[in-house]
């Protein structure tokens, strides 16, 4: 990949101001981080390999940063769809971004919004779910659901509720979030027991049919959850009975809350 | 502090035989915040009303649970005695002991313990529900009529006739729809052209009805009192304003042999046509998909001939929106297809017609100019085999409901046939006869005892053609208890009522319900039987189940009332079941939007003293929400709340059972 490219181009756009920031990553203690750039001549700091696997779409909702578009941002084809996927929601204009745009050990260079989408149907149109992850799920799906329970259950009680899931996740923008509703609380803030549970399982769910399995979140768990088997799972689902290919079109609406006519109804009978 | 009455019906026996009513009541009274808890025979009734009343006023109550039936029913019973006492109707809840209890268990000591279980929760709700007010949204007092048969017909004329607008819409060229095609009905034999067409020219000329025929209704929006109705006014080609309806377009027409929708395929017609003489309005459309001008782009005779110039061959389909406040769906029915019953001829022996095709033969406007003689040849029918529930009461091949209106055209066809062919048979295979009216089990009587029709009761195996041309027709006589076997020249099958094709597309246009055949759904189906579950939409005619013409005739008078009552207020009170959006933690991502069924959420900018924008966010319009609650489902941060139902009143619910 070139890298030198992507420098060369990220501090262009810092010195003649087409981005007022860009995220990318460098490296500290041995490991990627999330790097912010505002000046030109930082930007030989940047690299980008494997371990990048941070979505830094997630960074774009906080107002320190808005404050700063548009923001150019180091994106490989699953935050891409990140960023199609916050247009669709109206959480991003069209020019609010640019893309520094990477994948398959390629850079293809600045783009905008509109050119990333056209690159991601045109090259990464069938990005896959991880072999790993469908393996995990034809194992669990082998299993009683007392078995499947237990193993979940043995999951979520490691969860600390630390959060860094919803904070690693582009899509788990609210600005109050339902788990810190308390009027009334739905969900116990306990780190323990049902609260784990139904925390863990409604973030699944609110992601249902918009979850582009970036791998963020497991990424960001400290306490090793697999949340890309819920995710996948659900994707899946949405994908086979909806046809839901979230982040491949910014007009797109959601599986979840659209409806017509024509749905298949065959569950309800 | 909460001072809550607590109400316990027996509902007669229905809820007492399997709860212990009095039980309830007592186990209520320990309930926190319950000061009052009885159980009376009949809580709907005036004694149990005014016992809620008495205790709203003497305790002071600030909220009522009411343990009876299906809140469907009787809440706006309970809420308006809770408002005449002073409390409002918001703080008053039913608890379903009925049909959620009573009705679905056996073991009385557990049916008890459930709703006690029921009490408690709906109590807890109650303690949390907030005062709500009723919205009050105008209401367009025009009707749309849907459908131009009799029952359309008439209860355009009911509505106009109460002086307000009505505009009706039909599918096809004109009005009349199945009953014009009748040669005469039962059970007085008056002819139903000399009784309908004199109906059809009032509504065509009634000053408050507005006619729109070859139209259909392609998109409805809005709700009761305000709905926008999209109506596709498809291309007639000929100018309604300057043709005089003279008849040389289709005199000359070169496209001669379509066959006749009107005449059930028995006749034919031109490609520029009126479906029938007195047809309302009497004046041609030309058929696109058979007209040669149109199709092969050279002709032009119709326009040749016209004397007025009416012929306008770049005519194209219109979209019109129509704002109305009421809907009467009058969409009538269609005849089930026999060509699904292999042993009747698969519906391609030419002299097995339908009821439709006899009552063409038999009208004297149509193709036989009233002459009984068979497709096949045009030879005088002398003998006819009539066979009832072709279709009918077979769950298997056709339907399994009766088509109600079939044992008494049968005796029609049959006393008919005898007047036109005196020396003719009319053999009449049933399974019973079910002629329950005024009048009718007198004309079925007539039919047999002195007209001479021939009832075999029994079924019909096997119908086939010999060589000579003639059916043959085997069954078996069931009272007898011996085969038959019966020459016939033409066999007329009572085919099944089915709803008209497309009638479930336009259901859901409407938000109305229908069952799996795709009949209309009324409301309640003793009493509420002519509204739909969605308010503002009534129903009239066959489109609901099979009906004859005096109960398609009586149900639209009576929709055409409830139109009226309606439109009696210039204002319409709504229920304040609304969602309403908290702006502070809405991040617009629009889910709600696009999930509202009813396009009542909007989007609302947020600004400063400056004018400068802040935030959108959504909003929900009070006037079209229905309050289905989907729009609180799909919101993620929990930003929508539903008044009545709200998060804190169901967790206080679901809190009680634990």
């Amino acid at each position: 990949m070139d890298l030198a490219k992507l420098r060369q181009d990220a501090a262009a756009l810092l010195a003649d101001g087409r981005a007022g920031l860009v995220i990318g990553f460098r490296e500290r203690a041995g490991a990627c981080v999330p790097a912010f750039v505002t000046d030109a001549d930082q930007a030989d700091a940047l690299v980008y390999d494997d371990t990048c696997i941070a979505n830094l779409a997630a960074y774009l909702r906080k107002p320190e940063i808005r404050q700063r578009r548009p923001v150019a941002l180091v994106a490989r084809p699953h935050v891409m769809r990140s960023l199609i996927l916050l247009k669709a929601e109206h959480q991003l204009q069209g020019d609010d971004v640019l893309v520094l745009a990477v994948g398959d050990d390629t850079y293809h260079g600045v783009l905008t919004l509109a050119e990333a989408e056209r690159l991601l149907n045109e090259t990464y149109a069938d990005l896959a779910t991880d072999a790993q992850v469908l393996a995990e799920i034809e194992r669990l799906e082998q299993m009683s659901p007392e078995e499947r329970a237990r193993f979940w259950s043995e999951q979520f009680a490691k969860c600390t509720r630390c959060y860094a899931c919803r904070a690693a996740c582009p899509m788990c923008y609210c600005e109050r979030c339902i788990v810190e509703k308390n009027v009334p609380q739905w969900i116990s803030t306990a780190a323990a027991g049902h609260g784990n549970y139904a925390w863990n399982v409604i973030r699944a769910f609110h992601l249902a049919g918009r979850c582009i399995e970036c791998g963020a979140c497991e990424a960001a768990c400290p306490q090793g959850i697999p949340l890309m088997l819920l995710n996948a799972l659900l994707a899946r689902e949405a994908r086979d009975q909806f046809d839901a290919r979230p982040g491949y079109d910014a007009e797109a609406e959601p599986v979840v809350g659209s409806w017509n006519k024509d749905d298949d109804e065959g569950f309800i009978r | 502090m909460a001072r809550v009455g607590v109400f316990i019906c027996h509902c007669g026996e229905n809820i007492g035989r399997t709860v212990d009513c009095a039980a309830v009541a007592k186990a209520a009274e320990a309930f926190p915040g319950v000061v009052k808890s009885v159980d009376y025979k009949y809580m709907c009734s005036d004694p149990g009303q005014q016992m809620i009343k008495d205790a709203i006023r003497d305790e002071r109550l600030t909220g009522v649970v009411v343990g009876a039936c299906s809140p469907r029913m009787h809440e706006p019973t309970f809420r308006r005695a809770a408002f005449e006492a002073g409390l409002n109707p918001y703080l008053l809840e039913m608890a379903n002991l009925r049909e959620h209890c009573s009705w679905v268990h056996e073991d009385r000591p557990v049916a008890t313990e459930k709703a006690i279980d029921l009490m408690r929760v709906m109590v807890e709700k109650v303690k949390k529900n907030a005062e709500l007010r009723p919205i009050r949204v105008p209401v367009e007092p025009t009707a749309l009529v849907i459908g131009g048969g009799i029952a359309g017909i008439q209860a355009a004329l009911d509505i106009a006739g109460g002086g307000k607008k009505v505009i009706l819409v039909e599918r096809s060229p004109s009005l009349g729809g199945h009953m014009a095609r009748l040669s005469e009905t039962f059970p007085t034999l008056d002819c139903s052209q000399c009784i309908l067409t004199p109906r059809m020219v009032e509504a065509a000329n009634h000053p408050n009805i507005t006619l729109m025929t070859y139209s259909e209704v392609t998109k409805v929006d809005g709700f009761i009192g305000n709905f926008e109705v999209t109506v596709r006014q498809k291309a007639r080609y000929v100018d309604p304003e300057k043709c005089t309806g003279c008849g040389a377009c289709f005199e000359k027409c070169p496209a001669k042999k379509i066959p006749s929708e009107f005449d059930a395929a028995l006749g034919n017609r031109t490609a520029i046509y009126r479906p029938f003489p007195q047809a309302v309005p009497n004046k041609p459309v030309i058929d696109a998909e058979h007209c040669i001008m149109l199709t092969k782009g050279k002709c032009g005779i119709c326009a040749k001939v016209c004397p007025t110039g009416a012929i306008k061959y770049d005519d194209k389909d219109r979209e019109v929106i129509v704002k109305v406040g009421a809907i009467v769906v009058a969409t009538g029915f269609e005849l089930w297809d026999h060509s699904a019953y292999g042993e009747y001829g698969a519906g391609r022996l030419e002299d097995v017609i339908n009821g439709f095709q006899f009552e063409r033969l038999a009208s004297a406007s149509g193709p036989t100019t009233g002459e009984i003689r068979r497709p096949s040849d045009g030879r005088i029918a002398e003998s006819v085999v009539f066979i009832q529930c072709c279709g009918s009461r077979d769950p298997k091949r056709g339907v399994p409901y009766c088509s109600k209106i079939c044992c008494m055209y049968t005796a029609k066809h049959a006393i008919l046939y005898r007047h036109k062919v005196h020396h003719g048979r009319a053999v009449v295979f049933y399974m019973d006869v079910r002629a329950g009216g005024k009048g009718y089990d007198e004309f079925v009587r007539r039919a047999i005892e002195t007209e001479g029709a021939e009832y075999i009761r029994g079924r019909v195996s096997r119908i086939y053609r010999r060589k000579d041309g003639r059916l043959v027709v085997k069954g078996a006589d069931t009272l007898a208890g011996r085969p038959v076997e019966i020459v016939a020249d033409m066999v007329v099958l009572a085919d099944a009522i089915v709803p008209q094709p497309g009638a479930s597309r336009l259901a859901q246009m409407l938000g109305v319900s229908y069952d799996e055949y795709g009949f209309y759904s009324e409301a309640h189906p003793k009493l509420r039987p002519v509204e739909t579950a969605k308010a503002g939409v009534f129903l009239a005619g066959a489109c609901q189940a099979p009906k004859d013409i005096p109960e398609s005739v009586a149900q639209a008078s009576a929709a055409a009332a409830k139109v009226l009552g309606l439109f009696s207020q210039p204002e319409l009170e709504r229920e304040p079941i609304v969602a309403k959006v908290n702006e502070v933690t809405c991040v617009h991502c629009r889910a709600c939007i696009q999930a509202c069924p009813y396009g009542a959420i909007e989007d609302k900018e947020i600004k400063d003293s400056k004018g400068n924008l802040i935030r959108t966010v959504a909003c929900v319009n009070e006037g079209e929400c229905q309050g289905c609650g989907t729009c609180v489902a799909v919101c993620r941060s929990g930003s929508i709340d539903l008044d009545g139902f709200t998060d804190e009143e169901v967790l206080a619910e679901i809190a009680a059972l634990e």
